[in-house]
């Protein structure tokens, strides 16, 4: 008895807690402005602002307060720039407890869709496109696409953040191919051929039989890794395909699955296929790409001569890695892994409007072109130097990691994200041209962004017995007729319910 | 001891033989982890399970050791640790004294709403709503004050407390001495084991904390160590997080070396509990 | 001798109250304050909405738990991970503190107590990461050990099979050491005249070892066993996360993994809550239970 009335005062008084907090109008900003400064062209910035700005990070951590990146955008545009750095793998946690507070910075990132159209929906956001207008340079460097995505029609809640399309991109070992007198592989009986020569071939020379052609994972949420150019030569959706107007769920096409799962499963049996691969995470394969026993990867083209190539070539001196298009299914079709951020950048809905003009003066100068030099390569003098027409990288950049704003926060719509000015252009050419290279290959989804009711209760769950199915078809566990029972479980666990939710949202972007 | 019976010596034997393989298997793998953050990245990668790197590397701990928010950090996890244990274990140990007695009432009620506690939890926002009510963001008290006590620790140590022998407290009551002189001159320095023990656990604790300061603490300049470090484990949550920072290969070195970084404080400190878990504390105390 | 008049006890206990009221302050502070967030499993939360402007759905998330196709899967996988860390795990610190205590070979037994208690400062990342590499089947040191003999590869990761054990043994490896140190510390207040008297007996190392120091832990082992059942339910999320994959499913997926795919993932914090409440509820019944049997057998228990 004694205990419950605890409890029952202990709800009251949290109760009466939140009450307190319950305020929506009191805001996060400190005190605005008087008025107005009335000039809604150009903010004078004659006034200093305190901005807060959060951002996620990975290693290394974001940026000390008197870092001269920070110093740099506080003098150009007189304002005080708060930073709150977050730890990239508990991001959505500090958001949600942001959230409950009502505590939201000025400016951050929502990296997950139905939150984005949640809070969308409540007027967190503020709407960006009647101001869009005056800075030419954010508009410029955005495509429209990306822009209205996710978005009501008429207004933009959130900027898009870039990731390059085909970040993932398909890769193989040169060197192999030449050792063991091959020909680059067009389709994917090709492709098998090849990936066979290196599983048992010994192309690494050591006599012992620990190549592998290639690899894949499988991720907790269910999703089937690393091998979308299959996928897609086979037929299957990028998770779902317009279909003269109606979606199409990849997890109904039992045809395409088999076949694909068939192609695996012997590729598997024979040990051309990674065997540990249900236990690989995301980047094993490229890993083992680098560990010099996989012959075959996608890798990101931004890192791979900088980092893979390097590494690779401590253990076999003369190894190379290109680019490998992706192999032509059995009906022709080609397509590369290509991805479609669903990232937003908001701005805070009760922000003032001087505020409002100067966050997105800030990040008007990260697009224009001095400023994406700035955001990319830190300032001159301090992380680089110029002579002339070259460009030297200096000590302090490593240090200082001035680049983390457009790596981690917002950037220009342009795959050559992480090419720098003192990067000679033949290595730039090369990069890029796997960019170009990958273009026509784009494997789109048309319902990137949308996501439907049920999906967001069981989706993932769903997506888990799926791959789950499919796993145990590629090791030899379950019989290929299995799939059959896969989609029909995936149907009526709530996969119909799915895809009609998903096709009516489909239908409202037209 | 200079006559071991036959089945002493056998049972010795196989003491001593159970420790040891417990010992090595439990040892290679770690010595694994130590291993690697000396290693390079390619051998890393292309070695599986070694333990004699061919190519020693100090880069790892350059890197961390070079980083500005690394020693910033670790001041930090000083601070919060040293503050934090002491607040922690004073609490603790007041309020595992206050109800080993039997006779104080409201005991039964109190105990089961510490358990209580044990099993069902508010969460994480209400918590942090009512964090922030106290206006305890982005302070310290925040941390200390959210993990005072651990409700395990407060019933294990008032089971010490408990079998602490009455003998002792009837003496000194025959002696005249108060509760709380009882408390702090007679019991607590003869539950050091007890004491050290849980000591050890809150110190490791807070050394550890993770979670509470990247929730509580909006300035990264605050941060404690595990903060800072985890951040290098992280595999990019979202597609439009690149994680490439040039100059520096991120691999299982340096993440290894982030490990060792974290666990070698704890162990170097360890010993100093140590001495406690050795028998005899109540020695002389009792006569008869 | 204490008087049993209340108000006596309560005079007495004045300086005793006083002890235990900081402590107090902060469970009603920092727990029970925030208590009243379990509600919200009766909600449909929106963190941005808060407690006051979410809507109330009654009892619908605990429907639709126990009705989800998966539930008694999950629930039997849960018990069956509980009973190993029960009655395999459990044991495991103790005999070990026990062995320790053994030891006479002071550098001996405080190097042993060290190394071992290092694993549990791995995270499980670590200890699952470098189980890969040592356990996977193509490239696992000892499925190549193995292979090279001409032996078969043994598919300890992905085969159902070897799930429970591994959990199991990866779990006493990684903690044995660190739990260890509760029961090392209660035999180091065993009154050595015990040791003295025994020995007097003619008691070999064994025997003392069953009747004098195993004896000296039976509070600790009750409470810590009796705590540990109100942790039925939890099963090492992390552990179980890491080391789960497609093949395992049947036998690896537990509350804790279902939550994250159905809640955690989703933002869904209500049905998250439901969850972990439905789970607490088991824990409660358990530790009650638990500890009545022990009061009746004359034992102290948790309260």
């Amino acid at each position: 008895m004694k205990k419950f009335s605890l409890l029952l005062c202990a709800f009251t008084a949290f109760a009466l807690v939140l009450a307190g907090c319950g305020d929506k109008g009191g805001g996060a900003s400190p005190a605005a402005s008087s008025s107005s400064s009335g000039a809604s062209q150009s903010d004078d910035t004659s006034k200093k602002l305190t901005l807060t700005m959060m951002v996620s990070t990975a290693a290394g951590g974001g940026w000390t307060d008197d870092h001269p990146m920070v110093k740099y955008l506080n003098d150009k545009f007189n304002i005080d720039l708060k930073f709150q750095w977050v730890p990239g793998d508990s991001y959505n946690e500090k958001l949600n407890v942001l959230a409950a507070s009502n505590n939201f910075p000025d400016l951050f990132q929502i990296w997950d869709a139905s939150t984005y159209s949640k809070w969308m929906q409540k007027g967190v956001f503020l709407d960006l496109q009647p101001l869009l207008a005056d800075y030419p340079n954010l508009v410029g460097n955005v495509t429209e696409e990306a822009m209205t995505m996710m978005n009501p029609k008429g207004k933009v809640f959130g900027l898009p953040m870039y990731a390059p399309a085909f970040r993932s991109n398909l890769s193989i070992r040169q060197d192999w191919l030449d050792k063991l007198g091959l020909k680059t592989p067009g389709t994917v009986d090709e492709f098998y051929e090849v990936a066979k020569a290196f599983a048992t071939k010994d192309p690494d020379g050591n006599g012992r039989p620990d190549t592998i052609g290639f690899s894949m994972s499988v991720s907790n949420s269910g999703d089937i890794l690393g091998i979308d150019y299959l996928k897609g030569a086979f037929g299957l959706a990028n998770r779902w395909k317009d279909d003269n107007g109606t979606l199409v769920a990849m997890q109904t096409q039992a045809e395409e699955w088999k076949a694909l799962a068939t192609y695996l499963r012997q590729a598997y049996s024979e040990g051309i296929l990674d065997k540990d691969f249900p236990v690989n995470k995301e980047r094993d394969p490229w890993n083992k790409l680098e560990g010099n026993t996989n012959g075959i990867a996608e890798v990101n083209p931004n890192e791979v001569y900088k980092q893979s190539v390097p590494t690779l070539q401590k253990l076999a001196p003369e190894a190379d890695i290109v680019q490998l298009d992706p192999p032509a299914g059995p009906t022709g079709l080609r397509f590369a892994n290509t991805i479609t951020s669903t990232t937003k950048i908001v701005l805070n809905a009760k922000l003032d409007e001087e505020k409002q003009k100067r966050i997105l003066q800030v990040i008007d100068f990260m697009f224009s072109d001095e400023g994406y030099i700035w955001s990319k390569n830190g300032i001159e003098g301090i992380h680089y130097t110029k002579n002339g027409d070259t460009y030297e990288k200096l000590d302090a950049f490593d240090n200082d990691r001035p680049q983390i704003l457009s790596t981690w926060f917002i950037r220009r719509f342009d795959p050559g994200i992480q090419i720098r000015l003192w990067d000679d252009k033949t290595y730039v050419d090369k990069v890029l041209a796997w960019f170009e290279k990958t273009e026509p290959y784009a494997w789109t989804n048309p319902a990137a962004g949308l996501i439907s009711e049920t999906f967001s209760k069981s989706g993932i769950q769903l997506d888990q017995k799926f791959s789950a199915a499919i796993v145990k078809v590629i090791t030899g566990s379950a019989p290929v007729e299995s799939i059959d029972d896969a989609v029909k479980a995936w149907r009526d666990g709530g996969g119909d319910k799915i895809i009609e939710e998903t096709n009516a949202l489909y239908a409202e972007l037209k | 001891m200079n006559r071991m019976s036959g089945s002493d010596r056998t049972f010795m034997a196989v003491v001593y033989a159970v420790l040891i393989v417990a010992t090595l298997v439990v040892a290679l793998p770690f010595l694994y982890v130590v291993i690697v953050s000396f290693a390079t990245k390619a051998e890393v990668l292309s070695r599986g399970f070694f333990l004699v790197p061919k190519t020693w590397s100090l880069d790892s701990y350059q890197y961390l050791f070079r980083e500005r928010n690394f020693l910033l950090s670790f001041r930090n996890s000083l601070w919060i640790t040293l503050i934090g244990t002491f607040v922690n274990i004073a609490l603790t140990s007041m309020m595992a004294y206050g109800l080993s007695k039997s006779w104080v009432v409201g005991r039964k009620t109190m105990n089961m709403l510490v358990l209580f506690t044990m099993l069902f939890n508010g969460g994480i926002i209400p918590t942090y709503l009512v964090v922030n009510q106290f206006g305890l963001l982005d302070s310290y008290w925040s941390i200390w004050l959210t993990a005072a006590i651990a409700p395990f620790n407060l019933i294990v140590m008032r089971g010490f407390f408990q079998s602490f022998p009455s003998e002792l407290e009837e003496a000194s009551r025959i002696d005249g001495c108060g509760e709380l002189y009882l408390f702090r001159k007679i019991v607590l320095p003869l539950s050091m084991p007890a004491i050290a023990t849980f000591t050890l656990f809150y110190l490791v604790q807070n050394w550890n904390t993770y979670f509470n300061a990247l929730l509580y603490l909006n300035d990264s300049a605050k941060w404690p160590l595990q903060v800072f470090l985890r951040q290098m484990l992280i595999e990019a949550a979202d597609s439009s997080m690149t994680l490439e920072i040039e100059g520096f290969e991120f691999g299982p070195p340096v993440k290894m070396a982030t490990v060792v970084v974290t666990a070698v404080p704890l162990l170097v400190i360890y010993p100093f509990f140590q001495k406690h878990f050795n028998q005899g504390m109540l020695l002389g105390s009792v006569k008869g | 001798m204490p008087t049993s008049d209340i108000r006596g006890r309560l005079r007495r206990g004045l300086p005793l109250y006083a002890l235990i009221l900081p402590g107090a302050l902060f469970f009603l502070l920092f727990r029970y304050l925030p208590m009243g967030g379990i509600l919200i499993a009766f909600q449909d939360f929106e963190p941005f909405d808060g407690f006051m402007n979410s809507s109330w759905v009654g009892f619908d998330h605990f429907v639709r738990l126990f009705g989800d196709a998966d539930f008694w899967m999950l629930f039997r996988n849960t018990l069956v991970l509980s009973a190993l860390n029960l009655f395999i795990f459990f044991p495991a610190p103790i005999i070990l503190a026990l062995l320790l205590n053994e030891a006479r070979i002071r550098m001996f037994r405080r190097a042993v107590q060290t190394i071992t208690y290092m694993p549990h400062f791995l995270s499980w990342v670590v200890v699952v990461g470098i189980s890969v590499l040592l356990f996977s089947t193509q490239e696992g040191a000892i499925n190549q050990l193995l292979a090279s003999n001409g032996w078969g590869r043994i598919e300890l990761l992905t085969d159902s099979s070897y799930f429970r054990p591994l959990y199991v043994l990866m779990n006493i490896w990684k903690e044995s050491g660190w739990s260890a140190i509760i029961f090392l510390a209660a035999l180091a207040s065993i009154d050595p005249t015990l040791y003295e008297a025994a020995v007097m007996d003619g008691a070999s190392r064994w025997k003392t070892m069953l009747h004098v120091s195993l004896p000296a832990l039976r509070n600790v082992i009750i409470i810590l066993f009796i705590l540990r059942l109100g942790q039925t339910m939890e099963t090492g999320f992390e552990q179980v996360l890491l080391m789960q994959n497609s093949l395992n499913l049947d036998v690896s997926d537990v509350f804790d993994t279902y939550v994250y795919r159905n809640g955690v993932l989703t933002g869904e914090y209500s049905y998250t809550t439901a969850v972990g409440l439905f789970k607490s509820v088991i824990g409660l019944v358990l530790i009650v239970a638990a500890n009545g049997w022990a009061k009746r057998k004359g034992e102290e228990g948790v309260y």
